[in-house]
């Protein structure tokens, strides 16, 4: 598969400030990627690199065979994004936003249903009000219309969910799909809803302090690691006493109240919760934290 | 094309964006309140100041008229103007920096050159709107108040004398150097804009900057007396040399050489600054 964004070797520092360090990674086309990392670890510059909004002190990036600098305006005009919270000219209405930057994206009017495009991210309606009046969600919906609206096939969005409420999460969930599977846009996107990275992204790279900690797909990351399973029982001494001695013991990890968390292998679960119904232990729900969360606060925190 | 569109864009903010109505309601304010008070109590004042000529010479024909009233709005309001210009122009690269909106500028196709062009032009568009707007008030709203005829001035300490019939012109190349002076203004406001990066500091910068230009022009001191020829603030009054008999046109393509060179300067500084320039906020 050709990769549609290759970052080689870039490195920004402000100052003696090393932001970013040296990151390399690649985003394959018609994938979405995930681009994770805790507050400061030079997510934003790395995005701010890719959009040449930020020179790298050294490195280079290229989308394509193109390199960005060089071929700037071509790329551009396939680029889509949100960079942060999405900033509008607030005394303008939403429409004469859009116009603005489909004017600067040079893109015709005409050829741009604005219907569509506004039903598409859940601003039908509220077009024409003034985006001063809008809600922060509104604005991020907003976003959304002007990076798609010269049909761009790389879409890069950084923290996208932000200030979205769980139906409008939902929502952009769907969208990104969409816009992959059938219109087989590239998507690169950060968040810090992992569960969310988890289910939809193909690949990711973490970065830290500026570096990469992790990168490759996402099933090749997570598959040896260790799923937290909260088992919650009706006794949790009596299921703690049956555990006492057998192999179970050494997977438990905390137990509060009536649940017991352990730490498992998937495979693992159906053989616990049939030994604990086998030996009449009441069950009365057993979950599974998604394995992200844990390999990413493991490997940003260095944690063995 | 492109460049159009950018344009385009920009003469739109710029006419939709509150702050830039600051300006207009700023200058039919001083205007009309000054016109107004010329209207109660001109005849009483400028009989004290041709009473004491009198006796040297006669004074005939209307001597408060809307030519005078225009060149007094000119000289008043010619220190009031660059605030106003840089009220707007020195917020167009900074503001949209600080607002976050100039992130999605940037991730367009166009280049910041251009970008940057179209602000600037977009700045020194609203400077000549301003202008033509004080023009009308000034000139022509005075011209219907108190109608037209010559006008007698004291420049240099030379009483001079323009027929009304040779007041037109002498009003075009006027605001002419005006419009010149305050588009050096706005690219120096433009200029700061795009070095800072919050859309106030740029804006009382260029007034320190004048300030500080037009206290060194003030003093006759051999230190100053180095730099007073190529400081800007010494050319912003040239349009009055409009209005001297005869009017010294090398002093004039002076003035207005250097306000181009200012232009020209400051805006490929600009440029310059502008296109390294990291978009951090």
């Amino acid at each position: 598969m050709p990769n549609a964004i290759e970052v080689k070797n870039i490195t920004k520092k402000f100052g003696d400030f090393v932001a970013v360090d040296n990151l390399s990674f690649v985003v394959p086309e018609g994938q979405i990627f995930g681009f994770l990392g805790p507050n400061g670890s030079g997510k934003s510059t790395t995005l701010r690199m890719l959009l040449a909004l930020i020179t790298p002190t050294q490195g280079e990036i290229y989308y394509g065979d193109k390199e960005l600098r060089s071929n700037r305006k071509e790329i551009m005009s396939q680029i889509g994004c949100i960079i942060e919270k999405p900033d509008f000219y607030t005394y303008l209405s939403a429409h004469d936003n859009l116009k603005l930057f489909a004017r600067a994206s040079d893109v015709s009017f005409t050829a741009i249903d604005y219907k569509i495009l506004y039903e598409l991210v859940g601003l039908k309606g509220r077009e024409n009000d003034k985006v001063k009046t809008y809600s922060h969600g509104m604005k991020q919906r907003l976003g959304l219309a002007q990076a798609l609206l010269h049909n761009p096939s790389i879409i890069l969005l950084d923290e996208p969910n932000t200030g979205l409420d769980p139906k409008g999460i939902i929502e952009l969930r769907e969208l990104l799909i969409k816009l992959n599977k059938e219109q087989g846009k590239t998507i690169l996107f950060s968040s810090h809803i992992l569960s969310e990275v988890e289910e939809l992204c193909d690949s990711l790279v973490v970065i830290n302090e500026g570096k990469a900690v992790a990168n490759g797909s996402v099933s090749d990351l997570l598959s040896n690691e260790d799923l937290l399973v909260d088992i919650e029982v009706e006794n949790a001494t009596e299921c703690l006493q049956l555990v006492e001695g057998t192999e179970w013991k050494q997977f438990i990890k905390d137990s509060s109240g009536q649940t017991i968390r352990f730490n498992l292998a998937k495979e693992k679960i159906s053989k616990l919760n049939q030994y604990l119904i086998e030996n009449n232990i009441s069950l009365i729900a057993s979950s599974y934290r998604k394995r992200l969360e844990d390999y990413f606060l493991r490997i940003t925190q260095n944690k063995d | 094309m492109e460049f159009v569109r950018i344009l385009k864009n920009e003469l739109i903010k710029t006419i939709k964006k509150p702050r830039s109505f600051i300006g207009f309601g700023v200058v039919a304010f001083i205007c009309l309140l000054l016109q107004a008070a010329f209207y109660n109590d001109g005849k009483e004042i400028l009989s004290f100041v041709t009473g004491q000529l009198e006796n040297s010479l006669t004074i005939e024909g209307q001597v408060l008229n809307g030519n005078l009233i225009c060149f007094i709005l000119l000289q008043t309001l010619i220190i009031q103007m660059p605030l106003l210009v840089a009220l707007v122009t020195g917020d167009l690269v900074s503001g949209e920096i600080a607002n976050g909106t100039m992130r999605f500028l940037l991730t367009r196709p166009a280049s910041r050159s251009k970008i940057l062009l179209a602000k600037w032009l977009a700045g020194v568009f609203y400077t000549l709107l301003l202008l033509a707007f004080l023009g009308v008030l000034a000139l022509f709203v005075s011209r219907a108040i108190f109608g037209a005829d010559d006008l007698i001035h004291i420049n240099s300490e030379v009483l001079t004398v323009i027929q009304a019939d040779d007041m037109n012109w002498r009003f075009v190349g006027a605001f002419g150097i005006a419009f010149l002076s305050l588009t050096v203004v706005a690219t120096l406001a433009h200029f700061l804009s795009t070095v800072m990066d919050n859309s106030i500091t740029p804006i009382v910068s260029t007034m320190a900057i004048i300030i500080i230009f037009t206290i060194i022009g003030m003093f006759d001191l051999p230190s100053f007396d180095i730099l007073q020829p190529f400081l800007f603030t010494t050319h912003m009054i040239s349009w009055k040399d409009m209005f001297e008999d005869p009017i010294p046109k090398a002093d004039i393509i002076n003035s207005c050489v250097i306000l181009f060179a200012h232009i020209v300067l400051l805006l490929g500084a600009s440029l310059y600054i502008f296109n390294k320039k990291d978009i951090n906020s």
